[in-house]
């Protein structure tokens, strides 16, 4: 996908700030590829808000309509990537507390994160990890607390670094990575318990 | 990218051990490769389209409330030339009065004996004449209000809000007009002849009229100059700025003697 091209050894030559003021100026290109760069950050921030990936992709069309929208008062105290990503977040924790997602949940609850591994993984890991253990992960992640689940989910999605994590979630890097730690031990206790070891 | 070559956030930190806890890297590191694999997704391919289609509509609908403004502006001067006509022949020529006699008059004296226009003068609830003449003088206060602020932003006040942020706030004054106009034809329908008799509520009318035409061209202005990436108006913004202003000075003051005149 377009975002795994760019994030390769050759580092786009424009810049995100290059690219919203192209935008600003009428460039509707340049805006075309601020999507194709941020598109998949987005959709997994949104994922790991809401563990569904039609949901998650309704809200990476809303945030990129917004922040299209909002692209004037973008005053790059923070990078593009870290304001799209604080409102990809806030869309998706109110699209998270809504009644309809609320009731979905309930009426799909095994419709969680996806069943399926990205195509993009190697075939040896998808052996190793296949099998029960990711299926008792997936299904213990849910029995999470939001707040451990969350950052733990971020961060796992590879995108994102301590302090992006910070922004987008409003809490001290220490505290993320003392969240993330610890949904980690929980997770690993709740495994032990399972048999796993 | 091979998920083994990725290193977790946390993979390197030290923690304190609990009681009883066993601590076991195989077991951590397969949840790693769970976890990572279960966040490892992209959007369907069928995502992108769907995103870059969303925003180009977001984009012309942004556009779409400019392509209504000569209308606004066209129709906002008829009403305001068609007015002050009518004060100009009510006032100077009396071959007019008698042709609103015959036509205008009866109309007028028709809608004051509605059931509702009587109900409106008469009844003693907050709903009636006290409750639209409050929401009418409530959304000319949200009208004159946004306006003033716009015109003063426009004169170089508060020069660090930005321009884009401004135009935010016309469609609350939208909203504000509507509410004044509609609980305002409301209360002319109260008091028909007699108002319609007053040449100031006819003049007051005409400024509201030319007030929203101004705002129109106001709004356009902004438009050119957030397009521009300006925050410093033009000469042209300025007058019409000033303009505004004493429009809706004159607007105020002719309503507020209309009760008295």
């Amino acid at each position: 996908l377009p975002t795994d091209v760019l994030e390769g050894p050759s580092k786009p030559r424009v810049t995100d700030d290059e690219l919203v003021e192209r935008s600003l100026g009428g460039d509707s290109l340049a805006f075309d590829e601020l999507v194709r760069r941020h598109a998949a950050a987005v959709y997994r921030a949104a994922l790991a808000a809401l563990r569904s990936p039609p949901d998650a992709e309704d809200v990476m069309q809303e945030t990129f309509v917004l922040a299209f929208q909002k692209l004037r008062l973008f005053r790059h105290e923070a990078s593009f990537k870290t304001w799209l990503l604080t409102i990809a977040w806030r869309r998706a924790l109110r699209k998270r507390a809504g009644p309809t997602f609320r009731v979905k949940r309930l009426m799909a609850h095994d419709a969680d994160l996806p069943a399926t591994i990205s195509s993009h993984e190697p075939s040896a890991e998808q052996a190793l990890i296949a099998g029960e253990l990711y299926r008792d992960v997936r299904r213990l992640i849910r029995t999470l607390p939001a707040r451990l689940r969350d950052p733990l989910l971020l961060a796992a999605s590879g995108r994102f670094s301590h302090e992006e994590l910070s922004d987008i979630l409003g809490i001290p890097t220490g505290t993320v990575k003392w969240r993330v730690s610890e949904a980690r031990r929980l997770l690993r206790l709740k495994l032990a318990r399972l048999g796993h070891s | 990218m091979n998920v083994t070559d990725i290193r977790f956030p946390w993979r390197d930190e030290r923690r304190r051990m609990r009681p009883g806890e066993v601590r076991s890297d195989s077991l951590d590191t397969k949840i790693d490769q769970a976890v990572r694999l279960v966040m490892t997704q992209d959007p369907s391919p069928q995502a992108y389209p769907a995103v870059l289609d969303a925003v180009r509509k977001a984009a012309s609908a942004r556009s779409e409330p400019e392509t209504a403004l000569p209308w606004v502006v066209a129709l906002s001067a008829s009403i305001a030339t068609l007015l002050l006509a009518a004060v100009a022949l009510q006032t100077f020529g009396p071959a007019v009065e008698q042709v609103q006699v015959g036509i205008g008059s009866r109309f007028l004296i028709q809608l004051s004996d509605t059931r509702f226009a009587h109900w409106i003068n008469e009844t003693e609830s907050l709903f009636g004449y006290a409750g639209f003449l409050f929401l009418h003088t409530f959304g000319l206060a949200i009208v004159v209000g946004i306006s003033i602020a716009v015109d003063l932003r426009l004169l170089g006040f508060a020069p660090r809000v930005p321009i884009s942020s401004v135009r935010t706030l016309f469609p609350p004054m939208w909203v504000g007009f509507w509410m004044s106009a509609v609980s305002g034809a409301i209360l002319f329908m109260a008091d028909a002849t007699r108002k319609a008799e007053n040449p100031l509520f006819e003049i007051k009318l005409a400024l509201v009229a030319l007030g929203v035409m101004v705002m129109a061209l106001i709004y356009r202005q902004i438009a050119a100059m957030d397009r521009h990436q300006t925050d410093t108006s033009s000469v042209r913004g300025r007058l019409l700025a000033i303009a505004s202003l004493l429009i809706w000075l004159g607007a105020i003051a002719a309503g507020r003697l209309v009760a008295y005149v």
